[in-house]
C-alpha cells in the first residue's frame, strides 16, 4: 500500500542519516521555565533527529508528508519558523501536536499573525500536500482558507480548538 | 439536590453563571480549587454561537473529562492536575465585530490577555511537571496522556473534515481512555468533535461572506470614519493591528477597539452578525444533519456520566499526587 511504504521508506531514511548537530541543542534534558517558555523557544529541536524519538511533549513540523524529510520540534511558542532548524517558514507539509496538555495554532504569518489552523492535542496532520488543510479560522485575514502546505510561519500553544 | 454540607463547592454550582474564584496550586501535594467559569468566548472555547445553550453542558464534559485523566494518570503512576477550560476567562474572541464596549475599554483587542493565556499555559501545573521530568519519564508521563505514537497509517482514530483534508491521533493513552468512558464510542467522538469544530469553522466563513454582514459593514465603517478611523470593515482593522503590532500603543489599540464595539452596536452590525449565526447555522445543520445529530446525541448522552464524575470528584477530593494505593 502506498501509504505504508512512504512511511517505511521515510523511516529508513531517517534512520540511516547521522543526527545533524543542530544549531540549537536541548534534546529533552533540562527543561525550560516557564518564563522561557512564555517567549520564543530558545532552542527547537531538529527533527530529524526528533521524528524517531518516542512522546516529547513537542509539537512538530516535518518537510515532507508523513513525518518525512527532517524537520523541527518545539516546546515553547516561536513568533517565526524562518530562524528555526534552518528554517522551516513555508516548509511543512506534516505536522504532530505531541505536546503534554495543550492545542496549538499554526499561522499564516509570523508573530501569529493572519489566519490560523488548530491542532488539538495528539493531533496530527500527515499529509498537507494533498492540498486540503487550510487556514480555516480568523476570516478575512491574510492567509485565510488557502492551504496549510508550505505556508506556516509561526505557532502558539492554545488551552484548546474552539 | 442533597446538601452536600461541608464540600468545598455544591457541585450544581458549576452548571450555574459564573461566579469568580481563582484556580490555585501552591505546592504539588495541593488541592487545586476549581473555579466556576465565566462562559467566555474564546480561541479555546465552542461558544454559544450554535443556537445552542451548551456553554455550561461544554463546562461539564471539559470538567468531567478532566476527573477522567487524573484517575486514569495516577492509576499509571503519574500526577495530574485538572486544567480549566479557560486559563484567563477575561480572554473573549470576537469572530464578526468587537462589541462589548466595556470589555474594549478594558482589553483593547486582548493582546496583553493573549500573553497572559500564553503564561498561563505554560504555569499549568501539568506542564511544569512535565518539563521537570528525565526524558525517559517524561516519554512515559506523555504516553500515558497521549497514547504511543501512531505510526500504523490504518490504525487510530481519524476525522475527515467539511472544511477539507484528514486529522488523525492514537486511540490509546488516558485520553482516548477518558473519551471512551465519557462517550462511549471513541471513534464516533473523535469524527463528531472534530466535524463539529470544522463546522463552526464554516459558519464564521459564511457569516462574514454574507451580503447582510457585508451591508452591515458599510454603516459600520461610516461610523467609524465619523470617529476619524477608516476602515472597510473590522476585519481590515484586525488586519492592520496584525501588520502593526509593534508599532500600536496600547492606549492606541483601546481607541480603536472602543470605537469598533461603539460602532457595532450604533450601526447594527453586532445584531446583524448575531441573527446571521442563527441564520447560517441552521443552513448547516440542515445540510449537515447526521453529523451534528451525532454531536448532539453523544453529549446528551455523557451529561448524566459527566454530572456523576464531577459530583463523586467533589464529594470525595483526592491530592493530584498519585498515591501508592489507588483503588
Amino acid at each position: 500500500m502506498k501509504i505504508r511504504t512512504t512511511i517505511a521508506s521515510a523511516a529508513l531514511v531517517l534512520a540511516s542519516l547521522a543526527v545533524p548537530a543542530a544549531a540549537q541543542a536541548a534534546p529533552g534534558g533540562a527543561a525550560p521555565t516557564g518564563a522561557t517558555a512564555t517567549g520564543a523557544q530558545a532552542s527547537p529541536t531538529s527533527a530529524a533527529m526528533a521524528s524517531t524519538a518516542a512522546a516529547d511533549g513537542k509539537v512538530y513540523a516535518w518537510r515532507d508528508p508523513y513525518r518525512g524529510g527532517g524537520g523541527c520540534a518545539w516546546s515553547g511558542r516561536s513568533d517565526n519558523w524562518q530562524y528555526d532548524c534552518g528554517d522551516m517558514r513555508n516548509k511543512a507539509s506534516s505536522l504532530e501536536n505531541r505536546g503534554y496538555s495543550d492545542a496549538v495554532n499554526f499561522y499564516y504569518h509570523p508573530n501569529q499573525g493572519g489566519a490560523w489552523a488548530c491542532l488539538g492535542r495528539g493531533d496530527m496532520w500527515l499529509d498537507l500536500s494533498i492540498g486540503r488543510e487550510i487556514f480555516s479560522w480568523g476570516a478575512n485575514l491574510d492567509g485565510y482558507r488557502l492551504k496549510l502546505d508550505n505556508a506556516i510561519a509561526s505557532h502558539r500553544w492554545v488551552a484548546g480548538c474552539p | 439536590m442533597p446538601d452536600r454540607g461541608s464540600a468545598r463547592r455544591h457541585p450544581l454550582r458549576a452548571l450555574l453563571p459564573p461566579l469568580a474564584a481563582l484556580l490555585t496550586v501552591t505546592a504539588c501535594t495541593a488541592q487545586p480549587v476549581t473555579s466556576d467559569r465565566a462562559v467566555a468566548v474564546s480561541d479555546a472555547t465552542p461558544g454559544p454561537t450554535t443556537g445552542t445553550a451548551d456553554g455550561s453542558l461544554d463546562d461539564l464534559l471539559w470538567r468531567a473529562e478532566q476527573e477522567l485523566l487524573k484517575t486514569c494518570m495516577q492509576a499509571k503512576g503519574f500526577p495530574f492536575w485538572p486544567k480549566p477550560k479557560n486559563p484567563v476567562p477575561e480572554y473573549r474572541e470576537f469572530p464578526y465585530v468587537l462589541d462589548d464596549v466595556g470589555w474594549a475599554r478594558r482589553n483593547g483587542y486582548g493582546t496583553k490577555l493573549l500573553r497572559q493565556l500564553d503564561d498561563a499555559l505554560a504555569d499549568d501545573p501539568n506542564e511544569r511537571y512535565f518539563r521537570s521530568l528525565p526524558p525517559s519519564r517524561a516519554e512515559a508521563a506523555a504516553t500515558a496522556l497521549n497514547g504511543p505514537r501512531l505510526t500504523d497509517p490504518d490504525a487510530g482514530l481519524r476525522a475527515d473534515l467539511p472544511t477539507g483534508g484528514s486529522v488523525r491521533r492514537s486511540d490509546q493513552g488516558c485520553t482516548s481512555d477518558a473519551e471512551r468512558t465519557l462517550y462511549g464510542d471513541l471513534p464516533a467522538w473523535y469524527r463528531a468533535g472534530h466535524i463539529h469544530q470544522s463546522l463552526r469553522s464554516l459558519q464564521r466563513q459564511q457569516v462574514l461572506g454574507d451580503a447582510e454582514f457585508v451591508a452591515a459593514t458599510h454603516d459600520w465603517s461610516k461610523c467609524m470614519a465619523q470617529r476619524g478611523h477608516r476602515y472597510t470593515d473590522p476585519q481590515a482593522l484586525r488586519a492592520y493591528l496584525d501588520d502593526n503590532r509593534d508599532t500600536v500603543r496600547p492606549e492606541q489599540e483601546i481607541t480603536l477597539a472602543v470605537a469598533e464595539a461603539s460602532c457595532a452596536q450604533s450601526s447594527g452590525l453586532a445584531a446583524r452578525a448575531s441573527a446571521l449565526e442563527g441564520k447560517h447555522w441552521t443552513g448547516i445543520r440542515q445540510r449537515y444533519h447526521a453529523e451534528i445529530d451525532e454531536w448532539n446525541d453523544l453529549r446528551r448522552a455523557a451529561e448524566p456520566r459527566a454530572t456523576a464524575l464531577v459530583r463523586a470528584a467533589a464529594a470525595s477530593p483526592t491530592s493530584p499526587v498519585a498515591t501508592a494505593t489507588v483503588h
